[in-house]
C-alpha cells in the first residue's frame, strides 16, 4: 500500500459515519497505544484516535504495509485499511516506546 | 563379523582407527583450548564494536530529531529515528551481557541513567513541542537542555568506547599467552596420543595381520619342507587376501601334485625306455658280436687314428693272427701293396681313403701265402670318437668260380649257337609243317579228284568212237549208244570243266601254301636280322587266308566258323608274320574245339581296332568253345617247349608271341578255365614308321 492509498483512506474517514461497518479503534493516551496488538481482516478499517494531551506521529515501515499518519494533534482521528495479509508494526515517531502490532488476515469484507 | 574373518585390506584399514581417534581427540582439545583462549578477546572486541555502534546510533537519532524539528511530518526521519532507537536499545542490552570489567559496567550504568532520566524525556518533550507547533519553545528547550545532556551522553559513550578498546587490547595480550600454553598442551597431547596410537596400531597389526600371515607362512613352509603336498591350507576360516592366498597356494599344491605324478610317470616311462634301450643295445652288441663271430669275412674295427682295436675270429683264421698280435697296430702288414697302387689307400686315413667302395687287394697272411681279397670300408655312426670298419673277404673261391664260369660261358655260347640253330630249324619245321598240312590236303584233294576224274570215261568214248570210225555216221545216228554220244560229250565236258576248276583251286591253295613256306623259311632266315617288312594289307584277307588253309580240317571236324569282322582299312602289316600267327592260333582253336565237349564245336573270329593311350591297334581275336586252359597254364603257354598236345612241340605259341613282339604288338590268351574255351588276342599297332610300300 502506498502513501496515496493510505491518504485516500484517511480522507475517507473525514466523512465518518457514512460507512455502515464500524472500524476498529485504536486509542493513544498517556503516550501509549490502547492495545498492544490487534487482528483485522483485509480491507477492514482501523481508526486511530489521539486521546492524549500531546501530539503523535503514527507510522509503519513494515514492507508492503507502509503508511504515515503524520502529526496527529490531540483529539484528531485517522482511518486506514490494508489490502493484503501480513503483520504490521506500528510506531510513533515522537514516542519510541509506543508499539502496536496489527495482524491482517482473512478475506476482505 | 569376527575380526579374524575380515580380509587383509579391511584389517589394514582398521589399523588407522587408533590414529583417527587420536587425531580427533587432539583436534577437539586444540579447538576447545583455542576457542577458550580467544573468547575474552572476542567478547572485548565485540563490546568495543557495540560501543562504537551505540555512538553512531546516538548521532543518527540526534540527526533524525533535528530533521523532525524542522519537518515534523518527515516520514524518513521518523522511521530512521525509531529504527536507531530500537537498535540502540538492542546494542545496549548486548553490551550489558558482554561487559566484564567494572569500568564498563559503571559507564553503562551512567549512560542508562542519563538516557532514561534526561535525554529521552527531553527528546520527547522537544518533539511534542514541535508537533504542537511551539517552535520557539522547542528551540529553547533544545539549546538550553537537550544539547548539553546529549553532549554529556556522547562524552560518556566515547569514554565507554575507549574503555572497551583498552579491554580488547588487554584481552589480545592474554590470548597470546594462553595460545602458547595451549600449543604446549596440544603438543603434549599429540605426543601421548601418537604413542598410544602407535602402540594400538602395532598391537592390532601384530594380532590381526602379522600373526595370521606368519601362521599361514608357517603352514606353507611346513608343507614345502615336509613335501606334504596333499596337506592343503584351511580356507573356510580365512577371508579376503588370506583366503585368496590359501586357495592360490592350494591350487599350486594341486598343480605340484599333478606335476609330481606326471614326473613320476615320465620317470617310470624313462626308466622303462632306458631299460628297453639298454636291452636293445645289449642285444645289438651281442648280435654284432655274433655276426662278427659268425661272419666268414675278416672284420677289423679301427679307431680314429686308424689303429686296430678289434677283429673277429674269421680275421684271426684268415690272417693267422694270434690274439692281441695286431691290436693297436695298423693293417699295412696284412696286405701286399705295391708302391703307387691305388688299392692301398685304405691302409691310411686321409682324404683319399676310399670309403663306401669295394676293391680287390692281395692279402698277405702271416703264413706267407697270399690270397685275393675284396675290401669294403665304412665309418660307424657314433656320438663318441669315430670308428671305422674294414671288411676283408677271401675271394679265392670266387676267383676260381669266375674262371670256371668263363669257361662254362664259352661252352654255353657254343651250345646256345647250336640250340639257336635248332630253334630256327624247329620254327621252320613247325610253320612249314602247318602249311604243309594244307598243301598236303590240297594235294590229296587233287589226287582224289584226278583219281575220280572222268578222263578215263573220255578214253572209253574215244575207244568206242574209234571202233566205229568206218561207220561213224551210222553209229551216231542208228546205234542206240551212238545216238547218246553227243549228249554224253556235253555232260563230260561239263564234268571235266568242274574237275579242272576244283583242281585249279586246290593247286592255287598249294601254290599259296608253298609261297608261304618260302616266306616262312625266308622269315626264319631273317630272324637274325630282326627285320619286319610291312605292306598295306587288309586284315580280313589275312584272316580268310588262314581260314582257307585250315578249311579242310575245320570241315573234317565239323567246326563251325563264325565271323565278326569290323570294317578295317588296309594297314601296314607284315602279312606273313600275321598269317603265321593266325594259322597257328586257328589251328590250335580248331583242335581245342574238336577236342572239347561242346555240342557244336565253334571257332569265332573277330577283327576290329582299339585305342590304347594314343596308339591305335588292329585286334585279331580267335575264340573257341573247346577244352579251355587251366589258370596255372595261362602264364606258361607262351614259353618255349610248353604244350598240352600229345604231338605238340611247344614252339607254335612261343614263336607267335615272338613274332607279335617283333611287330611291336602283343599276343595274349584268356580262358575261364578248363572246358570253358579260350580266346587268343593279337594286337598290332596300326601305324609304324618303317613302312615299305609294295
Amino acid at each position: 500500500m502506498n502513501i496515496g492509498t493510505i491518504l485516500a483512506a484517511a480522507a475517507s474517514l473525514l466523512v465518518a459515519g457514512q460507512d455502515a461497518s464500524d472500524p476498529v479503534t485504536i486509542g493513544q493516551k498517556n503516550r501509549t497505544f490502547s492495545k498492544p496488538e490487534i487482528t483485522v481482516k483485509v480491507g477492514e478499517k482501523i481508526r486511530f484516535e489521539n486521546d492524549d494531551a500531546v501530539v503523535h506521529n503514527v507510522f509503519s515501515s513494515s514492507p508492503g504495509h507502509e503508511f504515515n499518519l503524520k502529526t496527529q494533534k490531540p483529539g484528531q482521528k485517522s482511518e486506514l485499511s490494508f489490502d493484503k495479509e501480513g503483520t504490521v508494526e506500528v510506531r510513533c515517531a515522537i514516542h519510541p516506546t509506543m508499539k502496536l502490532r496489527i495482524t491482517v488476515s482473512g478475506v476482505q469484507k | 563379523m569376527k575380526l579374524n574373518r575380515l580380509p587383509l585390506s579391511a584389517r589394514v584399514n582398521l589399523l588407522a582407527v587408533p590414529l583417527l581417534i587420536m587425531g580427533v581427540a587432539v583436534a577437539l582439545l586444540a579447538r576447545h583450548s583455542l576457542r577458550h583462549n580467544s573468547a575474552d578477546l572476542v567478547r572485548a572486541r565485540e563490546v568495543k564494536e557495540l560501543a562504537v555502534r551505540s555512538l553512531a546510533l546516538l548521532l543518527t537519532q540526534d540527526d533524525a530529531s533535528k530533521t523532525m524539528m524542522i519537518d515534523p511530518d518527515n516520514t524518513a526521519a521518523g522511521t530512521r529515528k525509531i529504527q536507531a532507537y530500537d537498535d540502540s536499545r538492542a546494542v545496549f542490552a548486548r553490551m550489558s551481557e558482554l561487559a566484564a570489567s567494572d569500568d564498563l559496567r559503571r559507564l553503562m550504568d551512567r549512560l542508562d541513567s542519563i538516557d532514561k532520566q534526561q535525554l529521552r524525556p527531553l527528546d520527547t518533550e522537544l518533539l511534542e513541542a514541535m508537533g504542537a507547533g511551539e517552535r520557539e519553545a522547542a528551540k529553547g528547550l533544545y539549546l538550553g537542555k537537550y544539547e548539553p545532556v546529549r553532549t554529556k551522553y556522547e562524552d560518556t559513550l566515547r569514554e565507554l568506547v575507549n574503555v572497551a578498546e583498552r579491554d580488547a587490547t588487554a584481552a589480545a595480550a592474554s590470548v597470546d599467552a594462553q595460545n602458547d600454553r595451549s600449543v604446549r598442551e596440544i603438543c603434549l597431547a599429540l605426543a601421548i596420543g601418537t604413542i598410544l596410537a602407535i602402540g594400538a596400531v602395532s598391537l592390532c597389526a601384530h594380532h590381526f595381520v602379522c600373526l595370521p600371515v606368519r601362521r599361514m607362512g608357517a603352514e606353507m613352509l611346513a608343507v614345502a619342507e615336509g613335501g606334504t603336498y596333499d596337506r592343503e591350507l584351511e580356507t573356510s576360516h580365512r577371508a579376503g587376501e588370506f583366503g585368496d592366498s590359501a586357495r592360490a597356494f592350494n591350487t599350486v599344491l594341486r598343480a605340484v601334485r599333478e606335476n609330481i605324478a606326471a614326473l613320476r610317470d615320465a620317470n617310470q616311462n624313462l626308466e622303462e625306455r632306458v631299460q628297453a634301450r639298454t636291452h636293445e643295445l645289449e642285444r645289438a652288441s651281442a648280435k654284432t658280436a655274433a655276426v662278427q663271430r659268425a661272419s666268414l669275412d675278416s672284420v677289423f674295427v679301427l679307431d680314429a687314428e686308424w689303429k686296430v682295436i678289434e677283429f673277429n675270429a674269421a680275421a684271426e683264421r684268415a690272417f693267422g693272427l694270434g690274439h692281441n698280435t695286431i691290436l693297436g697296430g695298423t693293417l699295412s702288414g696284412l696286405f701286399v701293396h705295391p708302391p703307387g697302387s691305388a688299392s692301398t689307400g685304405f691302409l691310411q686315413l686321409d682324404d683319399g681313403t676310399p670309403f663306401g667302395q669295394q676293391f680287390e687287394v692281395t692279402a698277405m697272411p702271416t703264413d706267407g701265402i697270399p690270397f685275393p681279397a675284396e675290401v669294403a670300408m665304412t665309418s660307424a655312426d657314433s656320438d663318441g670318437p669315430s670308428l671305422y670298419v674294414v671288411s676283408v673277404r677271401d675271394i679265392s673261391e670266387r676267383k676260381r668260380a669266375e674262371a670256371e664260369r668263363d669257361e662254362l660261358n664259352a661252352r654255353l655260347l657254343t651250345a646256345s649257337r647250336h640250340a639257336g640253330m635248332a630253334e630256327v630249324a624247329t620254327g621252320v619245321l613247325h610253320n612249314v609243317g602247318n602249311v604243309l598240312n594244307t598243301v598236303n590236303t590240297s594235294a590229296s584233294m587233287v589226287a582224289r579228284q584226278l583219281k575220280d576224274s572222268e578222263v578215263p570215261t573220255l578214253a572209253k568214248l574215244s575207244q568206242m568212237v574209234g571202233d566205229h570210225a568206218g561207220d561213224i555216221a551210222t553209229f551216231l545216228t542208228a546205234d542206240e549208244r551212238g545216238r547218246m554220244v553227243p549228249s554224253f560229250l556235253s555232260e563230260l565236258a561239263q564234268c571235266l570243266a568242274q574237275e579242272q576248276e576244283l583242281i585249279l583251286a586246290e593247286v592255287q591253295t598249294m601254290a599259296t601254301g608253298i609261297e608261304h613256306i618260302r616266306q616262312v623259311i625266308g622269315a626264319q632266315q631273317s630272324l637274325a636280322k630282326g627285320g619286319v617288312v610291312r605292306t598295306p594289307t587288309e586284315p580280313v584277307k589275312l584272316m580268310e587266308a588262314a581260314v582257307s588253309m585250315q578249311a579242310d580240317s575245320l570241315a573234317r571236324h565239323s567246326v563251325t566258323v563264325v565271323r565278326k569282322f569290323a570294317l578295317v582299312a588296309p594297314l601296314p602289316l607284315d602279312k606273313h608274320k600275321v598269317l603265321q600267327i593266325l594259322i597257328n592260333l586257328l589251328s590250335n582253336a580248331q583242335r581245342a574245339a574238336r577236342d572239347g565237349k561242346a555240342e557244336q564245336p565253334t571257332v569265332t573270329l573277330s577283327i576290329d581296332t582299339v585305342l590304347r593311350g594314343e596308339q591305335s591297334y588292329v585286334r585279331f581275336q580267335i575264340s573257341d568253345n573247346g577244352v579251355g586252359i587251366a589258370p596255372e597254364q595261362l602264364t606258361k603257354i607262351f614259353s618255349h617247349g610248353f604244350t598240352t598236345k600229345e604231338d605238340g612241340h611247344g614252339f607254335g605259341l612261343h614263336s607267335a608271341a615272338n613274332a607279335a613282339r617283333e611287330m611291336k604288338g602283343a599276343l595274349d590268351a584268356a580262358s575261364e578255365g578248363l572246358g570253358k574255351g579260350a580266346t587268343f588276342t593279337l594286337q598290332i599297332p596300326t601305324s609304324v614308321e618303317e613302312v615299305v610300300q609294295s
